[in-house]
């Protein structure tokens, strides 16, 4: 017989222990809940680099390269995104070292395979954007076509018949003209529909074709004829373009226009994602030559097409099918939890609290990643031309006012090693600021030497070249202390708030530092010549800057000496 | 507490743990077909061997007329992207080889730097570019060159790149090539190309 005080005490104690365990599994419940949304939004999509973006389509190209410069140093997710708005801001600047640098480094990653081979579970359960960007195979075909640009400006046609090649993959082919939302229900309806149901096609990028065309015959290497065939094969538009390829040509311009198409994510969870156009605008480039009307030729590349054709497009199927997993597993976890938590059974609920953690995994999973390259233009135009002699250049995208521009004094190159200049205009959204149609340059440099008596910027003259024999004697001819060696000239740079000479140059230690890539006539530390021609050349040079202040005494005491001789009647 | 009830609470564990060191961090690793600078030693060496070892060198003596030889550049003919200096260093760490054995005393051979190389050598070695070093102004007789072919195959899951690197040294008065070997690798990479 029991003791009924027992039993009561008993009651009460086993009421304590369940109290506590009540206690102990709402703890647990809080932690979980709170650790998993911590951990689930912590590795969402990388936000997008707003300044980088804003600078760069308002033609301000190193500030848009200094937004982006720290992260592209950084070994993450988003490296190789970062060193491609680097790369193609630094192309656009007219910086060939950073570009180069910068693409390179795409290049190689763009080249590795399985570069998310270790990262595809987390990307399952946790979210798209803990995979390494490497975007979609349309942006990774473009990528290559900057790195063959980046080569082709510098007359490596060799280089750039390489990069050409590699954006030549095959493409994966479904049939007719399928959005991803079909596709996902395709796959919905057979689990093997993704796996065997396409076809490797060759490539319909006939940019690349046309690039490595180029590139062979510049270079020696084969095939010229049937790549320029290729892509006529794929654009009977390109017609007009490889006769005046096959008919020679001294210079080359690799033309951008626009905003390229821009990635949403949309449907359940935002799982699905697509990619809207930008640009309202759209047309054929017209070019005159001194004044008369030289070329009309159509994009070689329409990227708003690109971006959405399922072809150059990829992995729709498994954000869809993750954002279902995740719902259903999110249901009956809740389900099991709430059940387990009424009955106090600890086991029940754990396993409840397994189910919900492993749904909501899932579930945070299936948002789609809405990182893409940005700075890609909505079209691309190639315009050879055979210029014979010095010649100035005016070309627009016909109906927008806005994209005009004029390169004056343009010197041509050769047959065997054209000019090749690469511009990156805006379209209707951007300003159109008054130096892209300037005829006059404000500043001489290396490529556009001074005459004799002009005077470097520092001293209160226009003269940005690197310092040099040659160059120093052109500055004494206009009063410059006669007692100055080039040596002299030189320390006077390093000396005044250590000036550099050279875009990047700067020696103090690894660490990247913007104010070496800026530069001096845009409160910058850096003096060089930009790529002639490029976008930054054209910004920097013809265009009025703030007057150098002198931060050293004898600097300031020399440019006060030139300012009483330039004062002098 | 079940064994089965706690694996499934320990799953999820298991798994943001998984995703948390594998997912959020982490540097890229390039893992491409692509020529390394083990394959540029392994070449230039093995060249280096077959030039000493050549009949048409061996065959030169002494107080024959000597060949005055230049280098140039590697020709990229593959799908690699090669950097202009690397361009060079293939062709100036084969002539190194070969400068560094008795292979020119003994067969009468001048290696001189081409003339349109100077401003770059002098810069990289501190000299004054208006200066001038021995035998610029030398007449080459022969140059030194190689050309890099690779026949690349890629699909989703693959890519491989053959290479063939040949060298040469061609006689500049007839246009003959008087010694030439090559040096093959194939590389391959597996795991989605384009993710």
């Amino acid at each position: 017989m029991t003791d009924p005080s027992a039993n009561a005490s008993n009651l009460r104690h086993a009421g304590k222990v369940r109290a506590a365990h009540c206690c102990t599994l709402s703890r647990c419940l809080a932690v979980w809940l709170f650790g998993f949304l911590g951990f689930s939004c912590g590795c969402e999509s990388a936000p997008r680099n707003y300044s980088a973006i804003r600078a760069y389509y308002n033609y301000d190209f190193t500030t848009a390269r200094e937004a982006v410069r720290d992260d592209a140093y950084i070994q993450n997710e988003q490296v190789l995104l970062n060193n491609a708005r680097l790369g193609v801001a630094a192309l656009a600047d007219g910086d060939n070292t950073e570009a180069e640098q910068a693409l390179g480094r795409v290049f190689n990653w763009l080249s590795t395979a399985g570069l998310n081979e270790d990262r595809t579970t987390a990307a399952v359960w946790v979210h798209e954007g803990v995979r390494i960007w490497k975007g979609e195979p349309f942006e990774q075909a473009l990528l290559y076509h900057y790195v063959a640009t980046q080569y082709a400006v510098q007359d490596d046609w060799e280089n750039a018949r390489a990069a050409a090649s590699n954006a030549l993959f095959r493409l994966t082919d479904f049939g007719g003209d399928k959005s991803s939302e079909d596709l996902t229900r395709s796959a919905a309806e057979d689990d093997n529909f993704l796996d065997i149901e396409y076809t490797a096609v060759d490539t319909n990028f006939a940019l690349g074709f046309v690039m490595q065309a180029i590139g062979s015959k510049l270079s020696g290497a084969s095939g010229f004829d049937a790549q320029l065939n290729a892509a006529v094969a794929i654009n009977e538009d390109l017609n007009a373009l490889t006769d005046r390829i096959r008919s020679g040509f001294d210079t080359l311009l690799i033309v951008d226009y626009g905003k390229g198409p821009t990635k949403i994510a949309y449907g359940p969870d935002d799982a699905l994602l697509r990619f809207d156009p930008q640009e309202r605008h759209r047309g054929p480039i017209t070019v005159n030559i001194n004044g008369s009307h030289a070329a009309k030729l159509n994009p070689v590349c329409d990227i708003d097409r690109m971006a959405v054709d399922h072809r150059w497009n990829n992995l729709e199927d498994i954000r869809i099918a993750k954002s279902v997993i995740g719902d259903v597993l999110v249901v009956s976890g809740f389900a099991v939890a709430a059940h387990g938590g009424n009955r106090d059974s600890l086991e029940t609920v754990l396993a409840g609290l397994g189910m919900m953690a492993a749904g909501a995994l899932t579930k945070s999973g299936a948002k789609g990643d809405t990182r893409y390259f940005e700075f890609a233009p909505q079209s691309i135009y190639i315009v050879p031309l055979a210029l014979g002699d010095v010649s100035d250049l005016e070309l627009a995208i016909q109906g927008d006012v806005g994209s005009r521009v004029v390169l004056d004094n343009v010197r041509p190159g050769t047959a065997e090693n054209p000019r090749t200049i690469y511009l990156r205009i805006h379209g209707a959204d951007s300003p159109d600021p008054q130096w892209l149609t300037a005829i006059t340059p404000y500043y001489t440099n290396d490529f556009n030497a001074p005459s004799a008596g002009a005077l470097p910027y520092i001293g209160g003259g226009r003269d940005v070249s690197m310092p040099s024999r040659t160059l120093l004697q052109t500055y004494q001819a206009g009063g410059f202390p006669t007692e100055f060696t080039p040596g002299d000239l030189i320390d006077l740079y390093r000396v005044d708030e250590e000036l550099f000479l050279g875009s990047g140059m700067d020696p103090a230690n690894d660490i990247p530092r913007n104010s070496s890539y800026r530069h001096i006539l845009e409160t910058g530390r850096a003096i060089f010549t930009p790529q002639p021609y490029s976008m930054g050349y054209k910004r920097l040079m013809y265009q009025p800057h703030d007057p150098y202040e002198p931060r050293s005494e004898r600097l300031r005491n020399i440019a006060a000496r030139l300012r009483v001789r330039q004062d002098e009647p | 507490m079940s064994i089965r009830a706690a694996h499934l609470a320990a799953l999820p564990i298991a798994l943001l743990f998984a995703c948390a060191l594998t997912g959020c961090s982490g540097a890229p690793k390039i893992r491409t077909p692509f020529l390394q600078s083990v394959d540029l030693v392994d070449m230039t060496n093995r060249m280096a061997e077959s030039f000493t070892a050549s009949d048409v060198i061996n065959t030169r003596r002494l107080d024959d007329n000597p060949w005055v030889i230049s280098i140039y550049r590697v020709v990229n003919h593959t799908n690699q992207i090669i950097p202009e200096r690397e361009k060079w260093l293939y062709i100036g760490r084969l002539r190194g080889m070969l400068a560094r054995s008795n292979v020119a005393e003994k067969h009468a051979l001048v290696w001189i730097v081409p003339p349109e190389r100077w401003p770059d050598v002098a810069k990289a070695l501190n000299a004054d570019p208006a200066g001038e070093p021995f035998g610029l102004r030398m007449q080459p007789t022969h140059v030194l060159t190689a050309q890099f072919n690779a026949l690349t195959i890629t699909n989703a899951l693959n890519r491989s790149d053959a290479y063939l690197c040949a060298f040469e040294l061609l006689d500049l008065e007839t246009g003959s090539i008087v010694w030439q070997d090559a040096w093959e690798v194939k590389r391959a990479v597996s795991g989605l190309t384009y993710d």
